[in-house]
């Protein structure tokens, strides 16, 4: 078979449909070009036909599970605290203990909670323990409980109308 | 299952203990000194007083309630203040003792450095106690002493 003066890359164009006007004018008359475009087209169909067997029995890749299994395990909210309070449980002596202490404490604190404090018939009020004037005369008034339920006392300091002004 | 009630009892507990020291944290309370001046002049309430004025005109027989001053005191256990309440008279309160919501207080007024009255009394839940008497130019000194 006698060689052509067209390359290979001449013939590789025309296979992808971009061939020269001289490139195709010349092939009716090139049994050297019409062979090789035959060699390339099966050389293509061959390698079709190897990548797609390949992509077909290749395992799909999950990367995010690939991902996960590098990060560090996830835990629930139940579970961290779960797993806070369990090694407390592993004693039956601690266990009881722990419920001992855990129904005193809220006692406690419901008692505190929940009591009234104490004298709670002058709630809202005011009320005098003690009063001693010795250089003053000294009135004290009761007024009552009044619209608001409000229980209000009154001292009143007694002055003459002498300091009046001068105070 | 009796370890699991267990476990949340515990939990519970916690709950309380962490969650309590807060509450009681928000219970602030302080001692109000209002000085009021009380005549017989225009029937005139100050404004910042509206809260106590049915009190003021249901016991006092005055028109007129000016606010002179208003001294807010933290409310210590055995801190003592004094407040000026003329040119020669003077207010010492003492707070003696904090219990819940009752507060009790030793109030002198002192004349020229001589003490005229000494009274101890309890506040309880923003109570108010009214002291008065002493004599001003225009006329006459009315105390508020409540805890809030």
């Amino acid at each position: 078979m006698k060689k052509c003066k067209f390359s290979e890359n001449e013939i590789l164009t025309y296979i992808e449909g971009a061939g020269s006007s001289q490139f195709i004018e010349h092939l009716p008359d090139c049994s050297h070009c019409n062979a090789e475009i035959e060699n390339q087209k099966y050389m293509s169909l061959l390698l079709n036909d190897y990548y797609k067997k390949a992509a077909d029995e290749a395992p799909a890749i999950n990367i995010w599970a690939l991902i996960e299994d590098e990060l560090p395990e996830k835990k629930s909210i139940k579970d961290t605290i779960a797993d806070f309070f369990t090694p407390l449980f592993a004693f039956p002596k601690l266990r009881y203990a722990a419920a001992g202490f855990g129904a005193l404490a809220i006692v406690f604190f419901a008692y505190q909670l929940y009591t009234p404090p104490e004298s709670t018939e002058t709630a809202r009020g005011v009320e005098i323990n003690y009063i001693e004037s010795s250089k003053a005369q000294v009135m004290m008034l009761d007024p009552g409980v009044d619209q608001n339920n409000t229980n209000t006392a009154v001292i009143w300091i007694m002055e003459d109308d002498s300091s009046n002004g001068r105070s | 299952m009796r370890s699991v009630s267990l476990k949340y009892l515990l939990i519970i507990t916690f709950l309380f203990l962490f969650s309590s020291p807060l509450a009681f944290a928000e219970d602030k309370a302080e001692l109000k000194i209002r000085i009021i001046n009380a005549s017989f002049g225009e029937a005139r309430v100050d404004s910042s007083i509206r809260n106590i004025s049915t009190q003021l005109k249901g016991i006092f027989p005055f028109s007129s309630y000016q606010l002179i001053k208003t001294n807010i005191l933290p409310l210590k256990e055995g801190s003592t203040n004094v407040i000026k309440l003329t040119e020669s008279k003077t207010m010492e309160i003492s707070t003696l003792n904090i219990k819940g919501s009752m507060i009790q207080l030793l109030v002198s007024v002192i004349n020229n450095k001589v003490p005229i009255l000494n009274t101890t009394f309890t506040l309880s839940n923003k109570g108010t106690l009214f002291l008065g008497g002493p004599k001003t130019p225009t006329g006459t000194l009315i105390i508020a002493i409540s805890a809030e």
